[in-house]
């Protein structure tokens, strides 16, 4: 029984919950030679980041599944009755090649997961395929190709030549560094949107496509020109690096993929990995006591229940849902829909992002197929994300993916999921610990690093890859 | 031993490898001088050539050695040499694509086939180019393919040319500065134009117009679309077709000098299409156009590099014109 080998033992750092995050921690604290212990309460990597097969995925959401971060999840058939069986049947079929996400990701080519994945060698063992198109949709659809390349401009039939123009003259600019810096230094305060309008001329869909497909800005989220021009170069800066993709989305799970990856270069590095404990509410020594009793003095303040035992640390690492509920605040929440569809509709072979840009809000999509092994051949996974409470976000979730899709291919099963982000409640800081959010709208995977780098440096004092 | 450095064994097999080179040379050049023709000649010189592609006098031997033989006279014998000629000459490409000798012998190999076989021919001109969009051989050895299948066909070439005019649309699709696709483009384009009757010119035309605008609006100072543009108004069938594409290039220079002041080619595009609609069409060209033109030529000349030339061309058609050459205000330097 793991509780009771690892009683008592001690650790320089103890992880809760195998998320990108932490998995990334615990990898890099075992390099650096800490002795490194991970555990997850569920019994399977990944955390707020698992990936599920449909009937795992129904399982959880009746089981195991922790309310205060996923609070409602919605089952949706296309049909009823006798339909609803043989969509279901549809489904059942080959189930076990679907991995769904609960929070789908995707890395950028020249980003930082990327460059971390390179350097710690930990991308020798995760497969990834590029994320080809990138789509601007609107009410009623169709999807529209964004280009993002000199070539891709040049051969697309949906932007008027005055189009051409305008965005090429943004991806020139964004491209060059002198430029670049002179466009910035002149937006000054200015908002992003305003800045494009105001500098590139940019208006209506082509205006909506930077906004929301390539500097991946919220909904009503208010971002500076130079936040907003650093993420077009990110994009831009991407492109080309692995072919006409800025990001790459992983085989087997777009996040847990990558999260037991870097766990396994720990587990390697000698950290110890315990899935399906349960882990108490930690309790913190106070600092002229170091808890153990014994007055030995090895700063292991922190100690932490699991499974019928107990282990202590000198740091802890966990992410919010691991908290008590007086540590923890809901910093937004999540609508998120995961839409398994009978027929790839835009490529049997593909992996795209998708835009939904409408009068009542933004959605993000993410189609997958088993490009990705995300879906048996001749189906594919259609994801959609928007801020929100689900009441207030399904119909324009429901209509985000229907115009994605469109009308070639039809829902088998939709499932609808309230999800919260859940942060550190603005308490006094208490050191040694270190809480990180659970996984939250963006879709790209850099957020996460910086958040592991956040404690690495600070918190750990661990510089590697750094 | 620094890294990098050859070890004794090293230079050692260098030594042999040079000797074996030096001695195999020797022979090829004896049996040349002798103008041997057999199969040891044959033998001999493909393994000299394999190790150097660039031995052009080597190659020429290898042909007359061909010709010399006997069996050269019996054309299934032909046939089956020159078909295992293609098969070595395949395995030198990959080695050495840019050799123009070996691209020589390939066009001698093909004309002296009894039976070529032109379609294997034009994919690996096309497989050439998909690796290097701008290899001039591939190219090359394209329009000399392209040309044989066009003296065969049954239908005058039809279908060839239009085969080749789609795949030089491929080709600009996929990269707008790929100069050897326009180049290629604009030899297909007269018998593509003379193949279809009056009305369906002017819409190929227009066609090639909206193509190349695409180009000029995706990349303004690439000059390989302002090229095309040139040769696209020679190609007109008449003065008023050219005055009518003059005028909606100016049109379209306009609206991209309004959208990007920076770019300089379409200043000068503009300044050249006004001159060029004022000689076709005198009096088309009003005043108010004709001081922008002088205006668009005071800009260019501001570049230290270019001012003769413009200040020149200025002064010209302020004479022709009667328009002062000089402004009044400061000419900011």
């Amino acid at each position: 029984m793991a509780g009771r080998e690892l009683d008592g033992q001690v650790f320089d750092v103890v992880l809760l919950g195998t998320g990108v995050e932490q998995a990334i921690v615990a990898s890099e604290a075992a390099a650096a030679g800490r002795s490194v212990l991970h555990v997850d309460r569920s019994g399977w990597y990944g955390g707020g980041y698992a990936c599920f097969t449909p009937s795992r995925l129904v399982e959880w959401a009746g089981g195991a599944r922790d309310r205060r971060l996923v609070p409602r999840v919605e089952l949706a058939e296309n049909t009823a009755g006798a339909a609803a069986e043989s969509a279901l049947a549809g489904v059942r079929q080959g189930e076990r090649e679907y991995a769904l996400d609960l929070a789908p990701r995707a890395a950028l080519c020249r980003g930082s997961l990327v460059e971390l994945l390179i350097d710690t060698g930990v991308g020798d063992h995760v497969q990834f395929r590029g994320v080809e198109h990138n789509y601007l949709v609107r009410p009623g659809g169709p999807p529209q190709r964004i280009p993002a390349s000199k070539e891709d401009v040049f051969a697309s039939a949906a932007l008027s030549l005055v189009e051409k123009r305008k965005l090429m003259r943004l991806l020139a600019t964004v491209g060059d560094d002198a430029q670049y810096a002179a466009a910035v230094a002149a937006a000054g305060d200015a908002e992003f949107s305003q800045f494009l309008r105001d500098r590139f001329r940019l208006d209506g869909d082509l205006l909506d496509a930077v906004r929301y497909a390539v500097a991946r800005v919220g909904p009503g989220e208010p971002v500076a020109a130079r936040a907003g021009c650093e993420r077009v170069r990110a994009y831009v800066r991407s492109m080309g690096r692995y072919g006409r993709m800025a990001y790459l989305c992983a085989l087997y799970g777009s996040g847990s993929e990558i999260a037991q990856a870097f766990c396994r270069a720990c587990a390697v590095a000698g950290g110890t990995y315990v899935l399906a404990a349960d882990v108490g509410p930690v309790t913190r020594a106070p600092d002229d006591d170091d808890g153990s009793g014994d007055g030995d003095g090895d700063g292991a303040r922190f100690r932490v229940p699991l499974a019928g035992g107990a282990v202590r640390a000198r740091h802890v690492v966990m992410d919010a849902s691991y908290a008590p509920p007086d540590a923890v605040r809901v910093a937004s929440t999540l609508s998120r829909a995961i839409c398994i569809l009978d027929r790839p509709a835009l490529g049997d072979d593909a992996t795209a992002t998708a835009s939904y840009v409408a009068e009542q809000g933004a959605v993000s999509l993410l189609y997958t197929t088993r490009a990705t092994m995300s879906a048996p051949a001749g189906r594919a996974v259609l994801y959609a994300w928007t801020p929100g409470a689900l009441d207030e976000r399904r119909g324009l979730l429901a209509s985000a993916l229907s115009a994605t899709h469109g009308p070639a291919a039809a829902p088998l099963l939709t499932i609808y999921m309230e999800v919260n982000v859940l942060a550190a409640a603005p308490v006094e800081h208490v050191p040694g610990l270190h809480i990180v959010d659970t996984p939250d709208a963006t879709l790209g995977l850099e957020p996460a690093v910086a958040a592991a780098r956040r404690i690495l440096g600070p918190g750990l004092g661990i510089e590697a890859y750094m | 031993m620094a890294a990098g450095e050859p070890t004794a064994e090293e230079r050692e097999q260098a030594r042999r490898r040079v000797e074996q080179y030096r001695a195999l040379s020797a022979r090829v050049d004896a049996l040349r001088r002798r103008g041997e023709a057999s199969h040891a000649a044959l033998d001999a010189t493909r393994e000299l050539l394999e190790q150097n592609t660039e031995l052009h006098t080597v190659w020429g031997y290898r042909r007359r050695a061909f010709a010399g033989l006997a069996e050269w006279q019996d054309p299934e014998r032909r046939q089956q040499l020159l078909e295992a000629e293609l098969e070595f000459m395949q395995r030198m490409i990959r080695r050495n694509v840019k050799s123009y000798w070996m691209w020589g012998h390939r066009v001698w190999v093909l004309e002296a086939l009894p039976r070529p076989r032109w379609a294997h021919e034009l994919a690996l001109a096309a497989k050439l180019l998909a690796v290097d969009a701008r290899n001039y051989h591939g190219w090359n050895y394209r329009r000399f393919v392209v040309a044989r299948l066009r003296a065969a066909a049954p239908d005058g070439g039809r279908a060839v040319d239009e085969s080749e005019f789609a795949f030089t649309t491929e080709q600009i699709t996929r990269d707008c500065a790929n100069h050897a696709a326009w180049h290629n483009r604009s030899r297909l384009l007269p018998a593509i134009l003379a193949a279809r009757d009056p009305p369906a010119r002017a819409a190929a035309l227009a066609a090639e117009d909206a193509l190349v605008l695409n180009a000029i609006y995706t990349d303004p100072d690439d000059q390989n679309a302002w090229l095309y543009c040139e040769w696209l108004l020679d190609i007109q069938p008449d003065d008023q077709a050219r005055c009518r594409l003059l005028r909606a290039r100016v049109a379209a220079i306009r609206e991209l000098l309004d959208l990007d002041e920076a770019c300089r080619r379409p200043l000068a595009e503009l300044a050249a299409a006004l001159v060029e609609l004022d000689r076709l069409d005198p009096g088309a060209v009003a005043a108010a156009e004709r001081a922008e033109c002088m205006r668009v030529l005071e800009r260019l000349a501001a570049d230290p590099l270019q001012a003769g030339r413009f200040r020149d061309q200025r002064a010209a058609l302020g004479r022709q014109w009667g328009v002062a050459a000089q402004t009044q205000e400061k000419v900011a330097v």
